[in-house]
């Protein structure tokens, strides 16, 4: 079942500076998803919202939104704004993209997209996002997540994901499961997780909070540094290596390290789960709450 | 000799009358049948084929098995064999322009998908900032000749500079470490102005992004 709902508003913000007309056209569709498929968002300059909920339908809700000097200006603009909402085979795509006429020398407005998805919890995902905000919650299936020059937001999500992201921040709150993450320029801060992790990083600093003590990670950073809080050292086995970078760490830790620079120690009992930091040119900090 | 060479003859008139120009004709008719303006240059081409040199060749056969001291019964077997291959490639050529067509067909579709790529990627120049393969000055720059008045505001100004800085700096350091012993801190010098550079492209993209 299909529906589809269109609206248009049009409010005036104001500023110390200026007023600026803002034109919102609201876009929402609902489809039943086929179990199996992959719901597929792609976006471009987007704040994308995808959560989970307890339907099997999907429901997207697309915001195209246009700040202009004049309402006329904002409404004449808002058009260069394309979106895409359809199903091809085993795939619901969504996806946004800006459509700007061949003669148009200068935009006198600014646009902005906002993509809301509602997904069923067992749906698989694919989302991609270039110079845009994703942010996913509420979400218990098999995802994987693409961003470049963005900001990305997990929270409570428990499965098994993968996420890249290229230039960008990270922030994933409350997450369980499998968890693989492959960064280049991206700050990351993981609190609270629970399960596996496997962390690539490459010039991006990586913290991690409030680790559970059945959980196991492996860092492996170039050019990053890394920061693990945990409630106590004895709670896991270690492999720490670290390669032109220095470790600070508590001194149970220390009296095995020889020298601040180039250190590499073991330590542990095999049966506990394990973490394992290892980085080149970049510094360790292990802190024992 | 003079007997076989009747009898090659009489064989060689035998195949005069095999209608070979019915044939293309008959191929003709189904393209015409199956007609697809696409299609018009195959079927011209096949009419072209129709006057292809096989009747000349049959005669010229024909005339050589008359002149004894020319010709004989081996080489009129090649000249026959020669025919088939033409006959033959003829064939293969039809198919091959047909596949091609195909081929064609894909390529028109695609120049559809070129198409939007272009008309987004507009080329506005004269705005003072530089093209580049670097993904936040290829935002920027994209944008700020869309949305001038943001790029004027003069904090976000003096972050480019810095930006831009940065850059440069970090190119100085890449020829400085090539040169200096002492290449591990300068490395780590490196990886700060890898990162404090990155910090200040996600706040300018961040100031594109929402004003």
């Amino acid at each position: 079942m299909l529906t589809m709902l269109l609206y248009l508003g049009v409010i005036v913000i104001a500023s110390a500076q200026t007023k600026v007309e803002v034109l919102t056209k609201t876009v929402e569709k609902n489809f039943g998803y086929i179990p199996g498929n992959t719901i597929k968002v792609i976006g471009e300059s987007a704040r994308i919202n995808v959560t989970g909920w307890d339907r099997s339908e999907v429901k997207v809700v697309i915001k195209l939104i246009s700040k202009g000097l004049t309402k006329k200006e904002a409404e004449v603009e808002l058009e260069f704004q394309k979106f895409l909402i359809k199903t091809f085979d085993e795939e619901h795509v969504i996806k946004n993209f800006l459509l700007i006429p061949n003669e148009l020398k200068e935009l006198k407005t600014i646009q902005e997209t906002e993509i809301q998805v509602f997904v069923p919890f067992q749906a698989m995902l694919y989302v991609e996002n270039q110079y845009g905000e994703t942010s996913m919650n509420n979400l218990e299936q098999k995802f994987k997540v693409k961003s470049e020059y963005g900001y990305i937001e997990l929270s409570q999500v428990d499965g098994d994901f993968e996420l890249e992201s290229n230039f960008g921040d990270l922030l994933i709150g409350n997450a369980s499961g499998e968890m693989k993450l492959t960064l280049h320029l991206t700050k990351t801060t993981v609190d609270n997780f629970n399960g596996k992790a496997n962390i690539k990083s490459n010039l991006g600093d990586v913290s991690i909070k409030r680790l559970t003590t059945s959980s196991s990670v492996k860092v492996n950073s170039t050019k990053s540094d890394v920061r693990l809080e945990i409630d106590s050292i004895d709670d896991y086995s270690w492999f720490v290596k670290s390669k032109y970078g220095a470790l600070k760490a508590p001194s149970l830790f220390l009296k095995y390290n020889e020298a601040k620079s180039g250190v590499k120690l073991e330590y542990g009992s095999a049966a506990k789960p394990k973490v394992t930091v290892t980085t080149d040119f970049g510094e360790i900090d292990i802190i024992e709450l | 000799m003079e007997e076989k060479r009747e009898n090659l003859k009489r064989a060689i008139e035998g195949l005069k009358s095999y209608e070979a120009p019915d044939v293309w004709s008959a191929i003709n008719e189904k393209l015409v049948a199956d007609t697809e303006e696409g299609k018009e240059h195959l079927a011209s081409a096949v009419d072209g084929m129709k006057d292809m040199p096989a009747p000349d060749v049959w005669a010229e056969i024909s005339d050589k098995l008359d002149d004894s001291h020319k010709s004989d019964n081996s080489s009129n077997r090649k000249t026959l064999w020669a025919v088939a291959a033409s006959i033959s490639l003829l064939i293969a050529a039809v198919w091959v322009f047909q596949q091609s067509n195909t081929e064609v067909d894909l390529i028109t579709s695609s120049d559809y998908t070129t198409e939007e790529v272009e008309v987004f990627e507009v080329d506005f120049s004269g705005r003072g900032f530089k093209s580049t393969n670097d993904g936040v000055l290829g935002y920027v720059d994209k944008n700020c000749k869309l949305m001038m008045t943001k790029c004027e505001d003069p904090k976000f100004k003096g972050l480019y500079d810095t930006y831009l800085e940065l850059g440069r700096a970090k190119e100085e350091l890449k020829e400085k470490l090539a040169e200096t012993s002492n290449k591990e801190q300068l490395y780590k010098y490196l990886i700060r102005l890898e990162k404090d550079q990155t910090e200040i492209g996600k706040n300018l993209l961040k100031m594109i992004r929402y004003s």
